[in-house]
């Protein structure tokens, strides 16, 4: 016969295991969204800076692209450190929302990356080049804002959030129409009387929503995480 | 709470089960079947006296055009649930002493 402790322990392990089974920690989850958008500004931010400053020479871009895989990779190491510490412990819903994740913010922009490389690399042709590197950098855009609806939508399902999904599909529409009917449109900003940049409307919103758009998402996700499990 | 009045919505596996998960959030039917792996008349009956006893409230809403019917603990079934881990823990260390 099963004494007091043995089924006091038996108890515990239950409600543990439940809880376990059902909790989302959703820390981790949030902190990485919002780490990444908080990234990708800061890199705009400077891109944008440079253009107006007209500090933008080979040396500085080199420089910039370091900065910015050794950010990815930064980031990529807290990930897999959060992914490790909470395998053991978390339910394999979570884990699963968990590597989906990891596979739309690092494992699909990296295949990308060895794919242009490896367009720019076969042609040796300057002006194809340019052109191959021109139809990547479109592609790229559209991917990544594909994958940005695809986190959206993913966290607006495990949130319950409706409002989150809904939003992530007007984004996404958005997107599609300032890149195919308002392709040409852009803003115009004068640096001197006979030079100017300029920057396509779509290039603008697609900088919004891959870095403001996943710190909301970020945030929203951290809020709404804390609500579920009763921390104010 | 006392050894000798533990509720009766701690006497089976399956309440327990129904009470702690709820803990992070409400669920529905379904999502209750796949985690305590019950028969559905099994846990139809548990929630309905869970939701006598003042444990467990639900919420019903119309969802793709069906009824769909949410399940939360209550503030009630919340304090009772971390009472009763506290009498648990407390037998665990004077066992342990």
């Amino acid at each position: 016969m099963k004494n007091n402790n043995d089924k006091a322990l038996e108890q515990i392990s239950l409600i543990k295991n439940v809880i376990d089974e059902t909790k989302i920690k959703w820390e981790t989850l949030s902190n990485i969204l919002f780490y990444y958008g908080i990234m990708n500004l800061i890199f705009y931010l400077i891109q944008y800076g440079s253009s107006f400053f007209s500090f933008h020479n080979q040396a500085f871009s080199i420089t910039e692209l370091i900065l910015e895989k050794a950010a990815i990779i930064g980031l990529f190491i807290y990930y897999m450190y959060s992914y490790r510490k909470e395998k053991a412990t978390a339910n394999k819903y979570y884990i699963g929302i968990l590597n989906l994740c990891g596979i739309i913010l690092f494992a699909i922009p990296f295949i990308m990356s060895i794919i242009s490389i490896y367009y720019i690399l076969i042609n040796s042709d300057n002006m194809i080049k340019a052109q191959s590197y021109s139809i990547l950098i479109n592609q790229e855009m559209t991917a990544n804002i594909i994958l940005f609806f695809f986190c959206a939508v993913i966290c607006g399902l495990i949130s319950q959030h409706h409002g989150i999904t809904a939003i992530s599909v007007i984004i996404m529409s958005i997107y599609l129409i300032l890149s195919s009917v308002f392709k040409d449109s852009s803003l115009s900003y004068s640096l001197t009387n006979s030079a100017s940049i300029d920057f396509p409307l779509y290039g603008i919103y697609y900088t919004i929503v891959t870095s403001v758009g996943y710190i909301v998402l970020g945030l929203t996700l951290r809020k709404q995480g804390r609500s579920v499990n009763g921390i104010k | 709470m006392e050894l000798n009045n533990i509720p009766k919505a701690f006497s089976l596996p399956l309440r327990l089960s129904l009470i702690s998960s709820l803990v992070s959030g409400g669920k529905n039917f379904n999502n209750l079947k796949n985690i305590t792996k019950a028969s559905e008349g099994n846990i139809s009956v548990q929630l309905s006296k869970l939701e006598n006893w003042g444990y467990v409230k639900s919420l019903k809403s119309i969802k793709n055009k069906k009824m769909n019917t949410q399940y939360f603990i209550t503030d009630h079934g919340l304090t009772q649930l971390e009472e009763y881990v506290e009498l648990l823990e407390n037998i665990i260390k004077s066992n342990n002493n």
